[in-house]
């Protein structure tokens, strides 16, 4: 009895001195010549002498909360807790909630800014759990308040702050889609990262179809070099003896497509994609130092899109698409004699000179109506968004041989205008059997076949294999919207992995502009 | 009988400022009272404050315990078994260590005008009761959620009758209102005019043989969906929501994962603003267990959903659903996401969706909108509208329609007892205001 005694004295003891609280606070004046008084409520919320009211406060708060009728009772009890404690921030909100189920808007917006002033004035209220809460639960609110006064901006405003504090919020989230439409923006309703209209620089056939009686149209722009290898045994129909063998074969190309994509209905596709050449070819001769590098440019095939939607929810899209091969581009023979310097000089030290005439053709299109089966495929996967397709193109396999096509592209939407993108472009083509004209030259009569065959030209008809391969691009790229559905876009294909023989390329420079209509 | 709620705010500083300055410590003897009409507080104990078990006493024909504060008790506030009748009323029944009531084996009790908070458990606990009414009380702050009802195979009763009407329900850490029968008996649940908000999970969830009428009530920001059915057991819950307000709903405002709609279905009910689908019958790719066949009329489903999912009614059951005279405008990812176009009908969309891009003042309607409308159907249906629903003020929740609807006189008749009722020939809801969770002030 007597420890339980001594417990008792001990616990009145403790009790006494948490109700009594702490002394009142003394400072002295610069002169030190006499005290001023503080009282405790007039100290720093952060103060522990504010903890005692905080405390008393914390009992009004919570039997508001009990009622939690939106009545005048439950405003006075918040109303006490903030007298008590000026910096409790929940009692501001839920305060602020009150006046504003009331429909006392002034009062209820002042209550959350006020919210808002105590919270960032506070040092502790940051680090506590449940402030970000808080906050979020301010902006949210304010929102709504400015949404029911039909304040659409400042809504919108209040809206995406909160969603800078909690992009997961989902009360901002709707209420902001909300206010967008109410604002007639229709076009810009999802936050940026769900917008998948956007379109990968390569991987450019996407999952999603356009939508009814909008269009599209986009100009591309690539440009890049490329070797092939023109040897002996490529031919193997007749084996040439080639006497000025062309070993090598340089490209520039320079390719404009354009197209044009128009929505028939909300999951049919049409557009047509025609394209532009510009080929500049070098032929290197073993045996002479210079040769002529001719610019040919003409109309290359135009390509016929349909594209249909087969599947579909919110950010997972399905497409299956066939591009019709129109064989608007030809096969382009170019001739002409061209002066060539041989190393050396002749015997009066003159350097020496021949003409010779060369057949180049040039394939601006396949000549053929070929078909291209494909599937596409877009994901939405905040905030980065995954595009992929692959074809497959079915050719007669005289100028352009078969192709499979597999692309990937993720996209990253770094700010409202900018998309960065990665894609992984991988190609295999077939084998080609093309028919070639050679004209070669025979510098003396040739006796070994036991065929006098006279000197001068000699022209051959054959064919030889222009070889396939597999071939892999990494492709970096970036889009700038600089208008409201205009985008400009800059990128590169990289070859990672070339095919061994046949012509490869070295890199390939995109520049891009789209436009959609709304 | 008129009832006051005793729990005023300076009578409970008065007690606790008694305890503190007299030094009481925290454990009492426990005090056994049934009284009527006293107003005695029934102080901390180690056990039920009250317990009532009809083989101790004479069994009365009434038990009624009136005006009483049963508060921080280490188990139940109240408990109650046996089919002798049990009439609450007027009681503070509070932060005890179990439920608030906890309501056993076949008893019956009505509960009025009462405040049931800060248990430990739930406000209310009805395991295997015959019946329990809750009326004009409070339910609120309890730890297990608000009222939980059971019936289980243990049961002695058949079937449990309860009856929610005039409460407020809010704040539970768990969901406002729990039901669950796992028997061949039924629990039959009305909830009417109540307000059951703000608590941590569901409104309104009911699992199984469950018979559910909730009608009149406002559900609102709760942290899952407002009300929620499911099946884990052979039975499928049957159900019939109407004139209810549903909003702010961190979920679904309805989420219909297995169930089966009575004579009224889900009617005229005001859908808004819910963060989720307004909505949602079925769970995507996962239709192994469930039962649906529901029949979803004449409601105004509008601006529900966000970046995680949210179309205005989406099915992705394999059940049916009939899906008529409802407006649905402006939710978040699409109007009706089903798969296919079976049981679409004579509904009014608008403005649903993401990229649908619609000129409210000239009904211009020519891209991408329907699409975004109907995902997983071709377009617009028989009778349906694509036209804007002229509310009457959308912004502050108005949802009522301006005589220039296209609304108006554009529903398909419904032939059924309720609809003959209160017929309704606008689609969306009737405009009748909710009176939800209008308890008796306290003093």
């Amino acid at each position: 009895m007597q420890l339980a005694g001594k417990f008792f004295i001990f616990l009145s003891i403790v009790l006494f001195a948490f109700h009594a609280g702490p002394a009142q606070a003394e400072i002295l004046d610069g002169s030190g010549s006499g005290t001023i008084t503080i009282s405790p409520l007039s100290i720093s919320r952060d103060n522990l002498l504010v903890a005692d009211g905080c405390d008393e406060a914390r009992e009004w708060y919570d039997e508001g909360l009990r009622l939690s009728d939106d009545s005048d009772r439950e405003a006075y009890y918040y109303q006490q807790a903030i007298d008590l404690c000026p910096g409790y921030v929940a009692a501001h909100n839920r305060l602020a909630e009150v006046y504003r189920k009331q429909g006392k808007y002034l009062l209820s917006i002042d209550q959350f800014e006020q919210a808002r002033i105590q919270a960032l004035a506070s040092n502790q209220f940051a680090s506590r759990s449940g402030s970000r809460a808080l906050f979020l639960e301010s902006a949210i609110s304010l929102g709504e308040i400015y949404r029911i006064q039909g304040k659409y901006e400042r809504a919108a405003q209040e809206f995406s702050k909160a969603l800078q504090m909690d992009p997961d919020s989902l009360a901002a989230q709707n209420n902001l889609q909300y206010v967008y439409k109410r604002m007639h923006r229709y076009d810009n309703v999802l936050s940026p990262n769900n917008q998948m209209l956007v379109n990968a620089l390569f991987t450019r056939i996407s999952g999603l179809t356009r939508p009814r009686g909008t269009y599209r149209f986009d100009v591309q722009y690539h440009t890049w070099n490329q070797t092939g290898t023109l040897t002996d045994e490529m031919f193997d129909d007749e084996r040439i003896q080639l006497a000025i063998p062309p070993s090598e074969r340089k490209t520039e190309v320079k390719e404009v497509i354009a197209s044009i994509r128009y929505g028939i209905t909300n999951n049919l596709t049409i557009g047509l994609i025609p394209k532009y050449f510009s080929r500049t070819l070098e032929i290197k001769l073993a045996a002479f130092d210079t040769v002529e590098t001719p610019t040919v440019k003409d109309i290359g095939d135009t390509e016929l899109l349909l594209k249909y939607h087969v599947w579909g929810e919110r950010n997972r899209h399905l497409s299956i698409y066939t591009l019709f091969n129109l064989p608007t581009g030809k096969n382009i023979k170019v001739l002409g004699d061209e002066p060539l310097t041989r190393p050396g000089q002749d015997m009066n030290g003159d350097p020496i000179t021949e003409y010779l005439e060369f057949v180049r053709y040039i394939p601006f299109g396949s000549e053929s109506y070929d078909v291209t089966p494909g599937l596409a495929f877009t994901l939405g996967l905040d905030p980065v968004i995954l595009q992929s397709n692959m074809q497959y193109r079915i050719t007669d396999g005289e100028l352009i041989g078969d192709e499979f096509l597999l692309n990937a592209a993720a996209m990253y939407r770094v700010n409202p205008s900018v998309i960065a993108s990665l894609e992984m472009n991988y190609r295999w083509r077939a084998d080609v059997r093309r028919k070639q004209q050679v004209i070669t030259y025979a510098l003396r009569p040739d006796f070994i076949l036991r065929e006098r065959i006279p000197a001068g030209a000699l022209v051959v008809d054959t064919n030889y294999t222009e070889f396939g391969g597999h071939t892999l691009f990494l492709s970096p790229g970036i889009q700038f919207t600089v208008a409201r559905g205009v985008m400009v876009e800059f990128g590169m294909q990289i070859p990672l992995v070339r095919q061994a023989q046949g012509v490869t390329e070295n890199i390939v420079y995109h520049l891009g502009l789209s436009v959609m209509t709304f | 009988m008129t009832s006051s709620l005793p729990a005023s705010k300076p009578m409970l500083l008065q007690l606790r400022r008694l305890f503190t300055d007299s030094g009481f410590p925290l454990l009492y003897i426990p005090l056994l009272f049934i009284c009527s009409g006293c107003s005695t507080a029934f102080f901390p104990s180690p056990r039920e404050d009250i317990a009532i078990e009809e083989d101790q006493f004479t069994i009365p024909k009434e038990i009624i315990i009136a005006d009483n504060t049963i508060y921080q008790n280490n188990r139940s506030g109240l408990r109650i078994r046996g089919n002798t009748p049990v009439y609450v009323a007027d009681c503070s029944i509070y932060q005890n260590g179990r439920a608030g009531v906890d309501i056993e084996q076949a008893a019956k009790v009505d509960i009025e005008a009462s405040n049931i908070y800060e248990n430990k458990n739930s406000g209310i606990a009805a395991n295997n009761a015959s019946k329990l009414t809750l009326r004009d009380s409070l339910v609120h702050q309890n730890k297990d959620g608000g009222i939980r009802i059971r019936q289980d195979t243990e049961s002695q009763v058949k079937s449990t009758y309860v009856n929610l009407q005039h409460n407020k329900i809010f704040l539970n850490e768990e969901g406002g209102i729990h039901a669950i029968a796992d028997t061949p008996g039924p629990i039959q649940v009305n909830v009417t005019k109540n307000a059951i908000y703000r608590n941590r999970k569901t409104g309104l969830r009911i699992e199984d043989n469950v018979h559910l009428t909730a009608a009149e009530n406002a559900f609102y920001r709760n942290g899952a969906a407002g009300i929620a059915s499911y099946v884990t057991a052979d039975t499928p819950p049957r159900l019939d929501i109407y004139q209810n307000k549903i909003y702010f709903n961190l979920g679904s405002g309805v989420f219909i994962r297995s169930g089966i709609t009575g004579r009224i279905g889900i009617s005229n009910n005001l859908i808004y603003n819910n963060y989720r689908a307004g909505v949602a019958i079925g769970l995507l790719n996962q239709a192994a267990n469930e039962q649906v066949d529901v029949e979803v009329y004449h409601n105004t489903i509008v601006g529900n959903g966000s970046n995680v999912e949210g179309a205005g009614i989406r099915n992705d059951s394999h059940g049916n659903a009939v899906i008529k005279n409802n407006i649905i405008a402006y939710n978040f990812t699409s109007g009706i996401m089903t798969d296919g176009c079976s049981g679409i009908s004579y509904n009014l969309l608008f403005a649903n969706g993401e990229t649908s891009r619609v000129q409210p003042d000239s009904e211009d309607f020519n891209y991408l909108t329907e699409k975004v409308q109907y995902s997983g159907c071709s377009g617009k249906q028989w009778g349906d509208v694509l036209a804007q629903p002229m509310f009457t003020n959308p912004d502050s929740y108005n949802f009522s329609l301006r005589q220039d609807s296209p609304a108006v006189n554009a529903a398909d008749t419904i032939h059924s007892a309720y609809f003959e009722t209160f017929p309704n020939n606008n689609l969306g809801a009737r405009p009748e205001p909710v009176s939800a969770g209008k308890v008796q002030e306290r003093p």
